[in-house]
């Protein structure tokens, strides 16, 4: 650790050539809690495309809630995978066959450890979309019965809401949905209420993709084991930026995307309880997913010996680099905190709020409190259609997103049918970059 | 003619609204700009950000870095046939 005269501490991180350097800095002010920062700076150096130029402007990226920039780190590992390590994993007995299969399960287990889970609770899938749509056609094909009910929310992705409505049109079961208080955040009284013994399965997510909501999911699965339902947690929003355990969190799923957590596209995980998932049987199978299928001679038919789990859940060759290239994010993340993500983001949140309260304008939607909040903030400006305050930040070299951002329901809800201009943060965003971002949005004032 | 001569992506946004966003080819984009903006009526720059206006009472948004906005079009085969008369018609 190094002191320098402002009496910031400074401690080494080491650097992708595993060389020391100073990277996450720890601010004493006396009399005052130590806040532990990471420096965005440093961060910068290991992502290659936020020194390009858009539109003759510096890059500012803040569309991180659809996907992020990734480090040089993975970037390298997935080229080296493919330059020295690279062949098909499971059965082979050759020798390149064994790496490749041992950078696989590494992963695997890379990925258990991040969020406190078993390596064979881990299952590697495309995303989370095919994450919950594999829970819905696997768990709940076979359990969900017409007489009964799952409770969702109104605040999902329609990744969240899509699977389920479909399912429920073949096997007929009821689909009810909690509503949010007039802040933005979930209705947990209305979701006790609409919880009754019918009641199998509750799914929501654990970070709203618009409002930026953070949905206490720990305390409804209580509420869910206690009516003998299982919970399904969206992770896609709250894996990349905060701690995440399953074990305290006491999930029976989670699912969230490589992409948007520094890894590359492609890689998907869903994380089943033990038990649970040794309960399941595949939908989705073919080679890898079985021990055996023998032909029986006196019954005319072929039986299936299922593989364990996970294995069971993998049907065909896998996405191998993908899931190396997640590991290697992770790995990142892990080196600066996942504390420090989720404080460093909240800073973000707070001096977007403080700077945006200036503009007479804007409307910003969700919670006002950081601490219950990610770093999303969606918004309108005047009568300005979404479209047009994103298309003119865009020439300036500014990503953001507009529409409804995949939550339909969710817009209608917080009065935005026609959508939100949504700016989403990520690790190596700064105060600066949103500063210009406000300048901007101040001269679009004028015109909205 | 094809409108894809100018018109590289079409990306429908998403919302109540039928709002579309074009991107046009950066090969043809003075001609296309000027092509546009020459056939708006009721043109109003605004604060120097985009151009709006309206063609046939459909309202356009002229962005300088080659983004259309078009909004209040009921579906793609109606863009189509509206773009297309945009560069097809002699100014
Ligand atoms: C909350 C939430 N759930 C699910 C998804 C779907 O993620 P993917 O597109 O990676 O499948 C997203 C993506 O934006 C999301 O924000």
């Amino acid at each position: 650790m190094r002191i320098n005269n402002t009496g910031i501490k400074c401690f080494p991180f080491p650097n992708r050539n595993g060389n020391k350097r100073f990277n996450i800095v720890k601010m004493e002010f006396k009399f005052e809690e130590k806040v532990e920062m990471l420096d965005p700076m440093e961060i910068r150096r290991d992502f290659p495309i936020l020194k390009k130029t858009i539109n003759g402007h510096k890059l500012i990226y803040f569309d991180n809630a659809a996907t992020t920039q990734k480090p040089l780190s993975v970037i390298r590992v997935i080229a080296k995978f493919y330059m020295e390590e690279y062949a098909n994993v499971h059965r082979g007995v050759h020798t390149l066959s064994q790496i490749a299969s041992e950078r696989y399960e590494e992963a695997r287990e890379e990925v258990a450890r991040f969020i406190n889970a078993e390596r064979e609770e881990i299952i590697f899938l495309r995303n989370a979309s095919e994450a919950l749509n594999m829970i819905a056609y696997t768990w709940g094909l076979r359990e969900l019965k017409p007489e009964d009910e799952i409770l969702t929310t109104l605040m999902e992705h329609h990744s969240n809401i899509t699977p389920w409505i479909n399912l429920s049109e073949i096997l007929k079961f009821k689909i009810k949905y909690v509503g949010l208080t007039e802040n933005g955040t979930l209705n947990l009284k209305e979701l006790e209420e609409k919880m009754t013994d019918k009641t199998r399965i509750v799914t929501l997510t654990h970070m709203s993709n618009v409002i930026g909501t953070i949905n206490p999911v720990k305390e409804i699965a209580k509420i869910a084991h206690e009516n003998n339902a299982l919970i399904i947690v969206d992770g896609a929003q709250s894996v990349p930026h905060m701690p995440i355990d399953v074990k305290k969190m006491d999930c029976d799923f989670l699912a969230f995307s490589g992409h948007k957590m520094l890894g590359p596209t492609g890689i998907g995980v869903l994380y089943v309880k033990k038990d649970v998932l040794e309960e399941m049987k595949p939908t989705i199978s073919g080679g890898g997913t079985i021990k055996n299928v023998r032909w029986m001679e006196s019954e005319e038919t072929c039986k299936i010996d299922w593989a364990k789990i996970p294995e069971r859940f993998e049907a065909g060759t896998p996405n191998i680099a993908g899931a190396i290239g997640l590991a290697e994010a992770i790995r990142y993340l892990r080196k600066i905190g996942m504390e420090n993500v989720r404080k460093y983001e909240e800073e973000l949140l707070k001096y977007t709020f403080k700077e945006m309260d200036q503009l007479d304008k804007i409307k910003i939607y969700g919670p006002r409190d950081p601490e219950i909040r990610g770093g999303i903030v969606s918004f309108n400006i005047g009568k300005l259609n979404p479209h047009q305050t994103a298309l003119i930040l865009d020439q300036y070299g500014i990503a953001v997103r507009s529409g409804v951002h995949c939550a339909e329901p969710l817009h209608q809800k917080i009065g935005a049918e026609n959508g939100s201009v949504r700016a989403s943060y990520y690790i190596y965003n700064t105060k600066d970059e949103i500063e210009r971002m406000i300048q901007i949005l101040k001269k679009i004032e004028e015109i909205a | 003619m094809n409108i894809s001569e100018y018109v590289k992506r079409i990306i429908r946004g998403c919302g109540k609204e039928a709002d579309y966003i074009i991107i046009l080819k950066i090969n043809r984009l003075d001609e296309c700009l000027k092509r546009i903006i020459g056939k708006m009526v009721e043109k109003e720059n605004l604060g120097g950000f985009y151009i709006k206006g309206k063609i046939e009472n459909v309202e356009v948004n002229v962005f300088k870095n080659g983004r259309l906005l078009v909004r209040g079009i009921s579906g793609e085969g109606e863009l189509e046939r509206f773009l297309l008369k945009i560069f097809q018609d002699k100014e």
